[in-house]
C-alpha cells in the first residue's frame, strides 16, 4: 500500500496539511483575541535594566506581574510547582488599569467594569504573606524592528510606555498596540 | 554481534575460505544490501546542506521581516513546508534516497522556523520548550505517516533539543519534562522500530541519558541515579545471561545492553562525584564498585558484546587514572604523578590489548571461563 505513489503524496499533503494547520492555529487564536477580546490599557514598568534588551524583542513588565502573596485569595493547585493564577483589573485614573483583585482560583463574581486575565506564577507560590509573586500573562514580549529597542527601554523606564491588551472571555490576553504618552507607538494588525 | 569491519568483508572472507558457497554469499550480500544502505559521505554531505538551507531560509524571513508583510513571510513558510514534503513524496516515488530525505528535512525544520516565526511576529511570549515540543511531536507524526528514517531521526534530535531547552531555561516555567521525556523516548523508539532505524534507537538512548542525569540536577535527589543505576544494570545483565532473549530483537538487544552498562557506570561516577563534593569518605567504595562493574562485564559479555567491551574500558581507565590521583597523586608531587600516570595509562593500554586479544579473536564456542 505504502509503496504507491499515490498513498506517500496523500502522506505527504496530510503531514504538510497536518503541520500548516498547527501555525494557522496560533496565528487565528491570537487574531480572534484581538478581534473579539475587551481592550484594557496597562502602564509598563520597567524590568531589570540589564534584562531589557535581550535579541530584538522588550520585555514588559506590569504593575500585575508581581503582586502580594497576601493579595490572593485561594490555594495554589500546588505548593511546589508553578501555579495558574486569575486577576481581575479594573479601570483606575489617567485611563491605565490598576490590579482589583487575584486568585489561585477562577474568578466567578467579576464586577461590570472588571476584566479578568489568566496567568503563571513564575515560580512556585511563597508562603510568606509579605512576598511577592511573579506571574506571566504572555504578554511579556515585545519583539521590535533591529535597532529600536533602545528609544522604548529609554521611555520604558520614565514610565511613558503604555500596552493596549486585548482580553478574551477566559482570560488569554494579547498585546493590541503600544503608546507612548497616550500616542500610538506600535499597532498591530490582526493578520 | 555487532561487526566492526564491513559485512561485505567477513561474507568475502568467508567465501575465500570456503566456509560459505558463492550462492550464499550472494543471497547474505543481497540480504546486507536490503538492510538499507550504509550513511555514505555522499547522504552526509546531502543531509548537511538540507539543514543548512533550511536555516538559510529561516534567517533570510527573519532578517527581512520588516520588509515583508506578515501573511507573505507566513505564506512563504508554509510554501516551503509543502514543496519539502510533496517533493519528497515525489522524489521517494521516483526512488532518489538522498534527495528524499533532504526534501522532508527542510521541511521539518520550516515547521519549526514557522513556530519560531509566528512567535515573533505576533509577540506570543509562551515558552521555548513549549515551542520545541509542538515541532518534535509535529516532526515525529510526519515520520510516522511518511515512515521516513529521515524524518525519525531529525524527530528525536529535536527532542534532545527540548530537553536542552529546559537546561539553558533554568527549569523554567514547568517540569513538565519529567513525564514528557519518557514519553518522547517512547514514541521515538516506537519510530525506530517502525522506520528500522538504528541511528533514530542510538539517539533515543543518548536521549535517556540525558534526561536521567538532567533530572539528577534538577531533582538534586539520589533516588533517580539509584533508579538509572538499576534500569541500566537490568538492562545490561539480562543480556548478559540471557542472551538468547535479546538477540530475539536483533542489534538492538547487545546496544541495549551496552547502553545500559553506560548508564549504571554514569550513575555510579555521579555518585562519586557528589561524594568527593561533600568530602564524604565513599570514593574507595564507589571506585571499587566502579572497577568491579567493569571487570564484571568483561568477563560476562566482553567476547560478544563489543560496545560493552569498549566502555567496560574507558570506565576502568578513567577510575584507575582518577583513583590514582586522588590517592597517590596527593602524595607525590608533580612529576611524581606524571610518572605514575605514564606507567598506570602504559600497564592499561597492556591491559586492553591483551582484553582484546583474548576476547575479540577467540570464538565465543571456546571455553566459557577463558
Amino acid at each position: 500500500m505504502r509503496n504507491k505513489p499515490v498513498w506517500l503524496f496523500a502522506m505527504a499533503a496530510l503531514v504538510a496539511l497536518f503541520q500548516s494547520s498547527i501555525l494557522y492555529a496560533s496565528i487565528v487564536k491570537r487574531a480572534s483575541i484581538l478581534r473579539d477580546g475587551k481592550d484594557i490599557v496597562l502602564l509598563t514598568q520597567p524590568v531589570d535594566p540589564r534584562d531589557l534588551m535581550r535579541g530584538d524583542y522588550v520585555t514588559l513588565g506590569y504593575g500585575i506581574s508581581s503582586i502580594k502573596r497576601s493579595d490572593i485569595a485561594g490555594k495554589p493547585d500546588s505548593e511546589t510547582e508553578n501555579s495558574n493564577i486569575y486577576v481581575t483589573v479594573k479601570p483606575g485614573p489617567n485611563e491605565n488599569w490598576q490590579f482589583s483583585r487575584a486568585s489561585f482560583q477562577p474568578i466567578k463574581d467579576i464586577a461590570a467594569d472588571e476584566i479578568m486575565l489568566k496567568g503563571r506564577t513564575r515560580y512556585a507560590p511563597p508562603a510568606q504573606p509579605d512576598a511577592l509573586v511573579g506571574v506571566d500573562y504572555g504578554i511579556e514580549r515585545y519583539y521590535i524592528p533591529e535597532g529600536e529597542g533602545a528609544a522604548i527601554d529609554d521611555a520604558q523606564r520614565q514610565q511613558n510606555i503604555q500596552a493596549v491588551i486585548a482580553v478574551s472571555a477566559s482570560g488569554e490576553a494579547q498585546i493590541k498596540a503600544l503608546k507612548e504618552n497616550g500616542k500610538p507607538l506600535y499597532e498591530e494588525p490582526l493578520y | 554481534m555487532p561487526f566492526p569491519i564491513s559485512v561485505r568483508a567477513y561474507i568475502a572472507r568467508w567465501q575465500k575460505n570456503g566456509l560459505i558457497d558463492e550462492e550464499t554469499a550472494e543471497a547474505l550480500l543481497s540480504d546486507v544490501r536490503s538492510q538499507g544502505r550504509r550513511f555514505g559521505l555522499g547522504n552526509t554531505l546531502a543531509v548537511l546542506g538540507a539543514v543548512l538551507l533550511g536555516v538559510a531560509i529561516i534567517t533570510l524571513i527573519a532578517a527581512n521581516w520588516e520588509a515583508m508583510p506578515r501573511l507573505l513571510r507566513v505564506f512563504m513558510i508554509f510554501a516551503v513546508i509543502w514543496t519539502g514534503y510533496l517533493g519528497g513524496a515525489w522524489r521517494q516515488s521516483r526512488g532518489d534516497t538522498v534527495f528524499s530525505p533532504v526534501l522532508y528535512i527542510i521541511a521539518a525544520i520550516a515547521f519549526g522556523a514557522g513556530i519560531a516565526l509566528i512567535g515573533q511576529m505576533y509577540h506570543l511570549s509562551g515558552d521555548a520548550a513549549l515551542a520545541a515540543l509542538v515541532w518534535t511531536v509535529g516532526v515525529m507524526v510526519a515520520a510516522l505517516l511518511l515512515k521516513s528514517r529521515a524524518l525519525a531521526i531529525t524527530g528525536m534530535a529535536i527532542a534532545c533539543f527540548y530537553l536542552f531547552s529546559f537546561l539553558s531555561d533554568g527549569f523554567y516555567p514547568d517540569r513538565q519534562y519529567l513525564w514528557v521525556a519518557p514519553v518522547l523516548a517512547a514514541l521515538g523508539a516506537g519510530l525506530a522500530w517502525y522506520t528500522k532505524s538504528r541511528a533514530t534507537a542510538d539517539l533515543v538512548a543518548l536521549f535517556l541519558l540525558a534526561f536521567f542525569l538532567i533530572s539528577y540536577f534538577d531533582l538534586n535527589s539520589l533516588t533517580v541515579l539509584w533508579l538509572t543505576g538499576a534500569i541500566g544494570l537490568a538492562l545490561f545483565l539480562l543480556d548478559g545471561f540471557r542472551p538468547d532473549l535479546s538477540d530475539r530483537i536483533g542489534s538492538f538487544g547487545p546496544a541495549l545492553a551496552a547502553y545500559g552498562l553506560a548508564a549504571t557506570l554514569l550513575a555510579l561516577s555521579v555518585m562519586q562525584f557528589e561524594d568527593i563534593v561533600r568530602d564524604a569518605s565513599g570514593r574507595v567504595m564507589f571506585g571499587i564498585l566502579i572497577l568491579g562493574l567493569s571487570i564484571g562485564a568483561l568477563a560476562l559479555s566482553g567476547r560478544r558484546n563489543r560496545s560493552v567491551r569498549w566502555i567496560a574500558y574507558v570506565a576502568f581507565s578513567l577510575e584507575v587514572l582518577y583513583l590514582a590521583f586522588v590517592t597517590v597523586g596527593t602524595l607525590v608531587g608533580t612529576s611524581g604523578f606524571f610518572l605514575t600516570a605514564g606507567i598506570l595509562l602504559l600497564l592499561l593500554a597492556a591491559f586492553v590489548a591483551r582484553m582484546e586479544r583474548r576476547l575479540h579473536e577467540k570464538n565465543p564456542k571456546a571455553g566459557a571461563s577463558a
